[in-house]
């Protein structure tokens, strides 16, 4: 920490790998982006969630069930978590698709904002910025930053004025343009309100932390630049290298701090047990598998073939292929969105340790 | 309650999600191609592509809806349809056009949009080099889409034409997913 008056300037990691990893990487991961959408076939996208998105799950799966602290603190959810959210992802494929498709799109958006919150909570952390009442204007801050993107921007705008159309609440133009501009006043006028509370804070001697701001404004940045082009590709990539990259960065430092400071977890998967190295290298295994090309049946237990045996549901090849491969992207994102909810509580002290 | 404060994300999505499934399994417009029928595109009082048109009229999806409009209200007996009643009168080659718009902004989000560009190039006869080049934009962005090849899906339904024209019945060549 490095106090200026009422600058105070606090670090995840360091100033390089700061500025980086947190303020440098979005605009990185838009010119990323743009050379996929001017260059590579949309098909290119889904390599961005091999490479970054599933990596990003592991991390957190090595961060929740690898370390023998979070795992003993939060076992039951551990445990339950995936019990209950497998078979309700399983389900949902199957008879209600679109549903599926709402929950998830909405809850990716909770997830990505919450991640860039966290984020912003630990600037304040590691700064000692964290004054009365922050936490909770920057909260609001956040969601009505990311409420209004996804209300005004067209690349989002066309999705719900859509899902408007089939619920039959469809919405004429003059009504879409007076909810965005009210959006806007909503954001604007809680602008001012945030402003005054920054100096308020300053007069009173509060100090801030610009490596927040800095932050906050690379990010948000990234996702309004994005969500006002007309390309879905744009945002996919951009948003996932961001999002993806700053999270795996994010477990990596948190386990070699507690190893640090705790003496705990003396590497990253030093302190596994057997089991959890046993999955860990089943898991490794299924990867394996898919990308040397290997047939599904293979390590499906038999039930991309049992799908083609039911007699009701009556698969072909392709469908059971479809509907397992649909099946498991969507249960491994959803255990991580509930994973996340829980075990990234700044005002933790015991997850303090490892910030 | 302290229970309840630390669930309550997936608390949340469960309570959003059963709701919606409800709506999903009771309500016909939660069908996957609801947003492309008549109803979502034709009605004279609101539609998709109507209202995304004003909205922003430069957008891909714009020009594709306002592509799917007019293959709705084109070919025999279509404009006298009482949703097409009222619209302007398709011009010729205004659905290619209007998917070449559409393609043009480069979205390649919308595997349709590449799609149909390659059936619509079929319908107008367009030389075999222009529907070779759309089809291989369509494989190469979606190499793994279970869509029939275009050419295909043009002679299955002109023959279902042909034979409907003799039992007396119209059948459409548009796909307009």
């Amino acid at each position: 920490m490095n106090a200026m008056g009422t600058i105070s300037l606090g670090f995840i990691r360091s100033p390089r790998a700061d500025f980086l990893w947190f303020v440098a990487l979005p605009p990185i991961a838009l010119l990323i982006a743009f050379f996929f959408h001017n260059t590579l076939p949309y098909v290119a996208q889904a390599s961005v969630a091999v490479w970054v998105t599933a990596p990003h799950h592991y991390a957190g799966w090595v961060r929740g069930y690898g370390l023998d602290e979070d795992w003993t603190r939060w076992k039951n959810r551990l445990i339950l978590g995936p019990i209950i959210l497998i078979p309700s992802i399983v389900l949902g494929t199957a008879m209600v698709p679109v549903t599926l498709g709402i929950v998830f799109l909405l809850w990716d958006h909770q997830h990505s904002l919450m991640q860039q919150y966290g984020f912003a909570r630990i600037y304040d952390f590691k700064a000692g910025t964290d004054a009365a009442f922050t936490k909770r204007f920057d909260f609001i801050l956040s969601v009505l930053l990311y409420g209004n993107m996804l209300i005004t921007a067209p690349l989002w705008a066309e999705l719900w004025i859509a899902e408007l159309h089939r619920w039959g609440l469809a919405l004429d133009v003059e009504a879409i343009r007076q909810i965005q501009a009210m959006s806007w006043m909503i954001l604007g006028a809680f602008a001012v309100i945030y402003v005054g509370h920054v100096i308020a804070g300053a007069v009173r001697g509060d100090r801030f932390n610009p490596m927040k701001y800095l932050f906050l404004l690379s990010s948000y940045g990234l996702w309004y630049f994005v969500s006002w082009q007309d390309s879905f590709l744009l945002y996919i990539v951009a948003h996932r290298i961001m999002h993806g990259v700053q999270y795996i960065l994010m477990v990596y430092w948190y386990v070699e701090r507690k190893a640090d400071r705790t003496g705990k977890t003396p590497l990253l998967l030093s302190n596994l047990s057997l089991s959890r190295f046993l999955l860990l290298g089943g898991a490794y295994a299924i990867v394996f598998h898919l990308v040397t090309g290997g047939n599904l049946s293979h390590f499906s237990f038999g039930l991309i073939n049992s799908l083609q045996m039911d007699p009701i549901l009556n698969f072909s090849l392709e469908k059971a292929t479809g509907f397992y491969a649909a099946t498991a992207v969507s249960a491994a994102s959803a255990c991580h969105y509930y994973l996340d909810s829980y075990i990234w509580k700044i005002r933790d002290p015991q997850i303090q340790e490892g910030l | 309650m302290g229970w309840l404060r630390a669930q309550k994300v997936i608390l949340l999505v469960y309570i959003g999600g059963l709701t919606l499934a409800a709506f999903e399994l009771n309500l016909a417009q939660f069908e996957p191609d609801y947003l492309i029928k008549s109803e979502s595109l034709l009605n004279p009082e609101t539609n998709i592509a109507d209202v995304s048109s004003e909205l922003y009229p430069d957008r891909a999806y714009s020009f594709y809806y306002r592509a799917l409009q007019a293959s709705m209200c084109s070919g025999p007996g279509r404009e006298a349809q009482p949703e097409c009643q009222g619209r302007d009168p398709v011009k010729p080659h205004e659905i290619r056009e209007l998917i070449e718009h559409s393609l043009a902004t480069g979205n390649r989000s919308n595997e349709m949009a590449m799609y149909n560009y390659a059936i619509v190039l079929l319908q107008e006869n367009a030389t075999p080099e222009l529907v070779d080049a759309a089809i291989a934009v369509w494989r190469v962005n979606y190499p793994q889409s279970k869509n029939l090849d275009p050419r295909e899906m043009v002679r299955e339904a002109r023959q279902t034409s042909a034979s409907g024209n003799r039992t007396g019945r119209g059948e459409s060549e548009h796909r307009t997913r």
